[in-house]
């Protein structure tokens, strides 16, 4: 049996607010998100907004601690109580155009209902500068601390993503 | 079709001067997975490698045409983070080879994506973290990167060289995958 398998791809045709796959069948052990993302905001940088089974973005129900450098030496942050699992990757407007960020998103044991959904994800903001705040590279260690098989996935940016990000959603299965 | 295939494997039977994966398939994204040592001589025991491309059948691109950006740790040396332009490839963390025998049998080891690669609308993009452990002392780094590539052309070569100069070591390996959208 294949141990990956592509639930979902999606290229952007246009600008969109957000990349949304749902029906998630429960039948692989863990899930990963490879994504290539620019966003519509004129900055350099965007943050996703990951959310899952439809949880009102208002909410309260995420945490994440970052690892993350835009200059040295990298921070770490942690932030509870969140409406979402935010974390940088969507290259903006001012960097080098054609440039997108990079993004993967491990989300292991997501069909399980006992316990709450963990996240780990890597992004990386790539760009020709020196300058602080103009790149960044960073990961991140999320919680949804709601029990509950994951079935729906909403990836958002601040701005929305613009023409040609990419979102791939893999299923991927044990022995 | 699977959805992950292992494209090639390198494993370097006598010391090198680079690695060149050139027939890369049609895939939505590549990863390249290497364990390597360099015959470069350092007290540091690190060294860096270069990753470049080439696209349209052209030649590797060795022009200043890369940028990274990376954040890292060295054990007792801290934490650091920086960025660099116009970069003839993009460096990622490689093991030096040294006088020591403690470090003869020791190698860096990274799991580099390559996102996009065939996208005609995207430069090259890439994510790496990489790892320089040692036994008894010199210069550690384990490394999150990101590298760029600025150009949107199709890559159809990918090319690893030690910064240095030097040769990639005997016993070096390096498989490259490519992973499929559909």
């Amino acid at each position: 049996m294949a141990v990956f398998t592509v639930i979902d791809h999606e290229e952007a045709t246009g600008n969109i607010t957000s990349w949304t796959k749902d029906s998630i069948p429960s039948s692989y052990d863990h899930l990963l998100i490879v994504a290539s993302t620019r966003g519509q905001i004129a900055a350099y940088r965007d943050y996703y907004k990951l959310r899952f089974n439809d949880d009102s973005i208002g909410g309260s129900g995420y945490s994440y601690t970052e690892l993350e450098a835009y200059t040295s030496p990298p921070v770490s942050n942690r932030n509870s109580g969140q409406g979402y699992i935010r974390f940088d990757g969507v290259v903006g407007g001012s960097a080098l155009a054609d440039t997108f960020g990079t993004t993967k998103i491990w989300i292991p044991n997501y069909s399980q209902t006992a316990d709450f959904t963990q996240v780990f994800v890597q992004w990386t903001l790539a760009n020709n500068s020196t300058t602080n705040d103009q790149w960044g590279v960073g990961v991140v260690a999320g919680l949804r601390s709601t029990t509950g098989a994951i079935d729906e996935i909403d990836l958002g940016a601040g701005d929305g993503f613009v023409e040609y990000s990419t979102f791939t959603l893999y299923g991927i299965t044990g022995a | 079709m699977a959805v992950i295939e292992a494209i090639e494997t390198v494993y370097l039977e006598a010391d090198t001067a680079s690695v060149t994966f050139a027939s890369l398939g049609s895939y939505e994204h590549l990863q390249l997975r290497f364990s390597i040592r360099s015959t470069y001589v350092t007290t540091n025991h690190y060294e860096s490698i270069y990753l470049r491309f080439a696209t349209g059948g052209g030649a590797i691109d060795t022009g200043t045409n890369y940028s990274i950006g990376q954040m890292y740790g060295t054990g007792a040396g801290g934490t650091g983070a920086g960025a660099a332009i116009t970069q003839t490839g993009i460096y990622v963390a490689g093991l030096a080879d040294t006088l020591a025998a403690d470090y003869s049998a020791g190698y860096g080891q990274s799991v580099l994506d390559i996102f996009d690669y065939r996208n005609p609308n995207k430069n090259t993009t890439i994510s790496t973290l990489n790892s320089t452990a040692s036994h008894t002392g010199g210069t550690t780094f384990v490394v999150f990167a990101s590298g760029l590539w600025d150009n949107t052309g199709a890559v159809d070569k990918v090319q690893l060289i030690p910064y240095s100069g030097s040769d990639f070591v005997r016993g070096s390996e390096f498989t490259l995958y490519g992973l499929n959208s559909s």
